[in-house]
């Protein structure tokens, strides 16, 4: 017996040894490497690589795929970048891009006008998308009847030598910035493919891009490691090595060294992050809205009637509420060109907080407060759920009865289709401040609770046709003006996003854009200190 | 005995059925769309390109002709797409299972180990040193969660004091076995402890209860050495209600410890359940918890097995369990 358990015990001694000896704790202070944080679905470690055509701001995605053109922070101006430059003409309604000569992709294969004109006509036929690319390219000339169940080809998008030109319905003065986010993919890795089931082809654990960096390792479930893709024809980056991990915490990682770059708007690691001196918090400031949505294709819905839902910015507390739940984040918004914006209308009402006035608009709706009024959400963070039972309660305080819950069925199917609710808590990262006001005439979305709003629409077309300053300007204010008149979507508060950068990185850019977005960041320009 | 095997599988057989149909009815009932959970409430995209994948993925046809199709399909090895990431959901198992299978096979015989050693020496010498030991370990694993034990370990050893790796399978620029090591040794702990305490106060009893039978009087009344007392005929006796407990912890193999995974961001299939049931991506959670129905019913039949080997009244008295 004794035997036995001496013998045991060696081997338990032995492996606790074997693997004490062979502790390496894993730093993001390598030798010209640096490491960053970002949110990949599936759990665990890194899964995928996502397509850049759902979101594109990631690390991993500036590094590796390129558009047309490169953003500027704003999103709105663009620097040439696989293309040379564009030309628009007088009508607006034609673009011709050129395309960069000699343009590579990783796998030495030529990156050509053939791919672009793949690309868009692709971005039509996958399942998931960004609604920005969809919107834009459907104003070309024959996008309107391309899609998954066809091969049909964009009419109006053509390609000769390194030129691509875009004939459009109408003017549309977002094409170009749009360009500028919508990645290139290749064709000739790619045409092949299930483009209904995309996400899942062999191509995104190693993709073929044309980016400064490409895959180096990819350990499924744990890291990718990027490395300076050498067909890349601009400036050799100055970071050897991007490590991309998926951090359980954020502040502890950050902390112990292990990371040197990550976004949030989480407000608990925000809080905590003032306190650690070896990264830099950078505010930025974006179209991030939180807002409420009104069911009113529901004949008894107490909230049909403006005044009842104008009642609910003056009877609820928001500018006590916002800061104590998004402190440092959340900033209260009346109109969807908030404050602080260009061409924000400073005549809306501040609403600041009347009970009095409040009690007396719901009783000037005729405001049934019998009805249990069904109060929805599909945010699932505390600080949501947080914000959502103090509404709850102080609509309680006005007489009105709430039930508060979080949607039960996945968001598009609740808001749009089954639409058991009065009022729902919805969000938006808009690219621009026009995706906000489109919502209203979109009639896949809102206008299956609101119907049609032909005014909204056509001022919505004003918008995307301005050709000049003084024209966006008139179409916003419009659009101001038309909103505090219906308040068909109660704009609640807006959230600024951090981006947090080790300082140990130097060369960045010095104006941080929405990390949601892909813009020039100066990536290649970063160093690590030794 | 080989009835009684007859009996058993015929029981086990349309109880899988049962179980996958109440699986796929259930998650049929939840009111999220698999297709409109794809997109954002925001999306534009075309509802042709929608309705195409939802043909191609069978979502039109009648509840029934998709639960026999679903079978099908399962019995081919091919379990569909993940539609959080779009993966294939054979793929997804086969990444994440491997890493599963590490973490919790380490754990299970080291714990084993663990568990049958101090609870032989603790039942061998009740109120020893390891009988200390061993209730000190039982009463942590037991009273305290293995996700609360997790957290204290990675406090203390991977923030504070930067000993071993925060979490993971491997940190960048690591790909063997020895990479993986240090990542391996927190979570394996944390799950020894919680498995080790059941387990050691198991034994323990077990052992007492042995010591106490005339048997065990008999050898040490003919002069037997005390160890061979307690190896050949203590430790051996005292086995079977333990191995029973072990069967029992097969299922673990496969559903992970999904705490553990996700405090220690372990890519197994703990964490892919959570990742899943947080994005109701239930053609995920349908596979996952058909394969772990099927390995507990397969461990239950294996329980049963062992139990009427080591008491043949069990297959003598038509099947008790």
């Amino acid at each position: 017996m004794n035997k036995v358990i001496k013998s045991l015990g060696a081997v338990v001694l032995g492996a606790a040894l074997a693997a004490t000896s062979l502790i390496t704790p894993s730093s993001a202070a390598s030798n010209n490497s640096i490491t960053v944080a970002e949110v990949t679905a599936g759990g665990g470690g890194v899964q995928q690589i996502g397509s850049p055509w759902i979101n594109s701001g990631s690390i991993s995605h500036h590094a590796m795929f390129r558009a047309l053109f490169k953003a500027n922070p704003d999103l709105v101006s663009v620097k040439p970048d696989l293309a040379s430059g564009y030309v628009v003409s007088k009508d607006g309604k034609t673009v011709t891009v050129t395309l960069k000569s000699g343009l590579k992709w990783s796998d030495g294969q030529p990156l050509t006008s053939d791919d672009v004109v793949w690309s868009i006509n692709t971005l039509l036929r996958v399942a998931q998308s960004n609604a920005i690319y969809v919107n834009a390219f459907k104003q070309i000339v024959g996008a309107d009847v391309v899609n998954g169940t066809n091969t049909t080809t964009i009419s109006g998008l053509k390609a000769n030598g390194n030129t691509i030109t875009f004939s459009l319905v109408a003017p549309l003065n977002t094409l170009i910035p749009i360009l500028a986010q919508f990645m290139i993919l290749p064709k000739h890795s790619l045409a092949d493919a299930d483009l209904l089931k995309l996400a899942s082809n062999n191509y995104w654990k190693n993709p073929v891009v044309s980016g400064p960096y490409k895959v180096g390792t990819f350990s499924q479930g744990n890291f990718i490691t990027l490395v300076p893709n050498d067909k890349y024809e601009g400036d050799a980056p100055k970071i050897s090595e991007i490590n991309i991990i998926v951090s359980a915490n954020l502040v502890a990682d950050a902390k112990a060294g292990k990371l040197d770059y990550f976004t949030t708007n989480d407000p608990e690691t925000i809080r905590a992050m003032s306190s650690v001196s070896t990264f830099k918090g950078n505010a930025v400031n974006l179209a991030f809205y939180r807002y409420f949505v009104f069911n009113l294709s529901q004949p008894s819905n107490p909230f049909n009637n403006v005044k009842a839902r104008e009642a609910l910015k003056y009877g609820i507390d928001w500018n006590r509420l916002v800061p104590a739940i998004y402190p440092k984040l959340g900033k209260v918004i009346n109109s969807g060109v908030t404050a602080g914006m260009p061409n924000h209308d400073a005549s809306i009402a501040k609403y600041t907080f009347d009970k009095a006035k409040a009690i007396a608009l719901l009783k000037e709706a005729n405001f049934d407060f019998s009805k249990t009024i069904r109060l929805r959400h599909y945010y699932g963070d505390t600080a949501a759920i947080t914000f959502m039972t103090a509404i709850a309660q102080q609509m309680m305080d006005l007489g009105i009865k709430v039930e508060m819950l979080k949607f039960q069925g996945d968001a598009t199917t609740e808001l749009w289709g089954n639409k058991n609710y009065e009022i729902a808590l919805k969000g938006l990262s808009a690219f621009n401040v026009g995706e906000w006001y489109q919502e209203y005439s979109n009639p896949a979305t809102f206008g299956k609770v609101l119907g049609a709003q032909p005014e909204f629409a056509a001022l919505n077309t004003k918008l995307l046709e301005a050709q000049t300053f003084p024209q966006t300007r008139s179409a916003l204010m419009a659009l101001q003006k038309l909103e505090q008149k219906n308040l068909y979507k109660l704009p609640l508060h807006s959230l600024q996003q951090y981006v947090y950068v080790s300082k140990r990185i130097s060369g960045t850019t010095t104006k941080w854009g929405n990390p949601l977005y892909t813009y020039n960041n100066g990536l290649t320009n970063w160093t690590v200190a030794k | 005995m080989v009835s009684y095997l007859i009996r058993r599988i015929a029981i086990l057989v349309p109880m899988a059925f049962a179980i996958s149909a109440l699986i796929f009815f259930a998650s049929r009932l939840s009111p999220i769309d698999p297709i409109n959970a794809l997109i954002s409430p925001d999306a534009a995209a075309d509802p042709a390109n929608l309705e195409r994948l939802r043909q191609e993925l069978g979502l039109n046809d009648h509840i029934v002709i998709q639960y026999f199709h679903w079978l099908k399909e399962l019995a081919v090895g091919n379990f569909g797409y993940s539609i959080q990431s779009g993966q294939k959901i054979s793929e997804i198992l086969a990444l994440r299972m491997p890493a599963t299978l590490e973490l919790v096979l380490s754990a299970l015989i080291l714990s084993t180990v663990l568990a049958l050693t101090l609870g032989l020496l603790a039942g061998a010498h009740r109120g020893g040193i390891a009988d200390k030991i061993s209730r000190v370990l039982a009463v942590i694993g037991i009273a305290v969660p293995d996700f609360f034990i997790g957290l204290a370990l990675l406090n203390v050893f991977a923030y504070h004091l930067g000993w071993l790796p925060t979490g993971q399978r491997l940190s960048p620029g690591q790909i063997t076995f020895w990479d993986r090591l240090p990542h391996l040794i927190l979570p394996v702990a944390t799950l020894t402890i919680a498995m080790v305490a059941v387990l050691i106060r198991y034994t323990r009893n077990s052992v007492l209860d042995t010591l106490n039978r005339d048997f065990v009087k008999t050898a040490r009344s003919k002069g037997v050495p005390e160890w061979k007392v307690l190896y050949s005929h203590v430790f051996r006796n005292s086995l079977g209600p333990v191995m029973v407990i072990l069967a029992f912890r097969l299922p673990l193999l496969v559903g992970g410890s999904i705490l553990v995974e996700t405090v220690f961001q372990w890519p197994g299939i703990g964490s892919t359940v959570i990742a899943a049931v947080s994005a109701s991506d239930f053609p995920v959670i349908m596979v996952i918890s058909m394969i772990i129905a099927m390995v507990i019913l397969v461990s239950s039949f294996l329980v049963d097995i062992v139990k009427s080997i080591l008491d043949p009244r069990v297959r003598l008295g038509g099947g008790a369990s």
